[in-house]
């Protein structure tokens, strides 16, 4: 928003906004759309942004809800594989790491759904696979081809990327199973060995420990290029939805 | 057993056995003051055994609560001792207020205010869906 031009008003916590005083979603997105020409609103209860979307007299983006959806990842996820492999199909795409609760992951399955000769590696603990209903009503309904495992080696040699994910803290009511699985996969310059030459490494961020930072300095580290992408994206984004 | 025919009114027949109660809760027929007769266990050729309620009344009756609890229901209008209009019920494409979203994530369970939507996203599979944290309806949620 600042590189368009504009201007943000926020807060940098939901303690310091109305919401903490019991203010309801809808009320929320009245006042702010009185100030603001356009809502950002990540929100920790699934469907608030609909609820948001349906009351507010200014255009609201999703920029997160629970773990449900999270729009603007995807977009930004999609135009990386877009610039960075040149194509948006005939890829095999290994997705790591908490399949489970990560609305990214859910999110990009369902945006690539939508392209032809889509394969997944569905890279997991068998405690944070990958929701039947996604499987179901995403992958077997368009009839992609998938595996699943819990060896992040096993098929890194038939990646064109690799989408890691980080393990939430804050999706887990148990802290002993966060514990448990918050260093399942470290990704690290030697399990990268077998890897093709135009993997494209791929992370939503804040990344913690899987992935080390020895392949950083890899050209096929694309997660802090993934950024600037998204800072593109939402450009974008606002742009089109202020119709400016 | 036997109950009185009605002159005018409504006839919800075919009522998978043990639905009848539930039917009657979720249109509200308590609330009537006219005579309702809830037969349940009554012997049937097609279902072997089904459930039958019977209103003394022309009411306008909730055809997606009736479609959502149980679809193979079917209405019958009485009019002067006469049925004059038979159907069958189908699945609504959306539940209002009907069923609670049970996600504990769900904005529904913060706002209460808001109205809990469903909605059929697999005509197929009959799969319900929370319009807002789409998460799928349980089985046990309904009935």
């Amino acid at each position: 928003m600042l590189e368009l031009g504009g201007n943000v008003l926020g807060f940098s916590e939901a303690n310091s906004s109305s919401t903490a005083k019991g203010e309801s979603v809808a009320d929320t997105v009245r006042v702010v759309g009185a100030y603001a020409d356009i809502i950002a609103m990540r929100h920790p209860k699934e469907g608030a942004p609909l609820v948001a979307a349906q009351k507010s007299i200014v255009p609201v983006i999703n920029a997160g809800d629970g773990g449900h959806n999270h729009p603007t990842q995807t977009l930004t996820d999609l135009l990386t594989i877009s610039c960075e492999k040149g194509r948006l199909d005939n890829l095999c795409i290994g997705l790591c790491g908490d399949l489970k609760f990560g609305r990214t992951v859910h999110s990009l399955i369902t945006a690539m759904s939508r392209y032809k000769n889509i394969k997944l590696v569905l890279i997991s603990p068998k405690e944070l696979k990958t929701p039947e209903y996604i499987k179901q009503d995403i992958i077997e309904k368009n009839k992609i081809e998938y595996i699943e495992t819990n060896d992040i080696e096993e098929y890194i040699d038939k990646l064109d990327i690799l989408y890691m994910t980080r393990v939430q803290k804050e999706r887990f009511f148990d802290e002993a199973d966060y514990i448990r699985f918050k260093d399942y996969y470290i990704l690290n310059k030697e399990k990268l060995k077998n890897a093709k030459q135009d993997l494209t490494i791929m992370h939503p961020l804040p990344r913690v420990n899987e992935i080390s930072v020895d392949v950083d300095d890899d050209p096929r580290a694309a997660y802090f290029r993934q950024v600037k992408y998204g800072k593109y994206i939402r450009m974008a984004l606002i742009l089109k939805m202020l119709e400016v | 057993m036997n109950i009185d025919s009605i002159k005018n009114g409504i006839v919800i027949d075919h009522i998978k056995a043990k639905n009848g109660l539930q039917i009657y809760k979720a249109l509200k027929l308590k609330d009537l003051d006219c005579q309702v007769a809830i037969i349940t266990n009554a012997k049937s050729n097609k279902m072997g055994k089904k459930d039958i309620i019977k209103i003394d009344k022309e009411i306008n009756v909730n055809l997606d609560i009736l479609g959502f609890i149980d679809p193979d229901i079917t209405i019958n209008i009485v009019k002067n001792d006469k049925i004059i209009k038979k159907f069958h019920v189908t699945k609504p494409k959306k539940i209002v207020n009907l069923v609670k979203c049970q996600n504990p994530r769900c904005i529904t369970s913060q706002e209460k205010d808001l109205d809990q939507i469903f909605i059929l996203t697999d005509e197929e599979k009959q799969i319900y869906r929370c319009k807002y944290c789409e998460m799928k309806m349980q089985t046990n949620q309904r009935s």
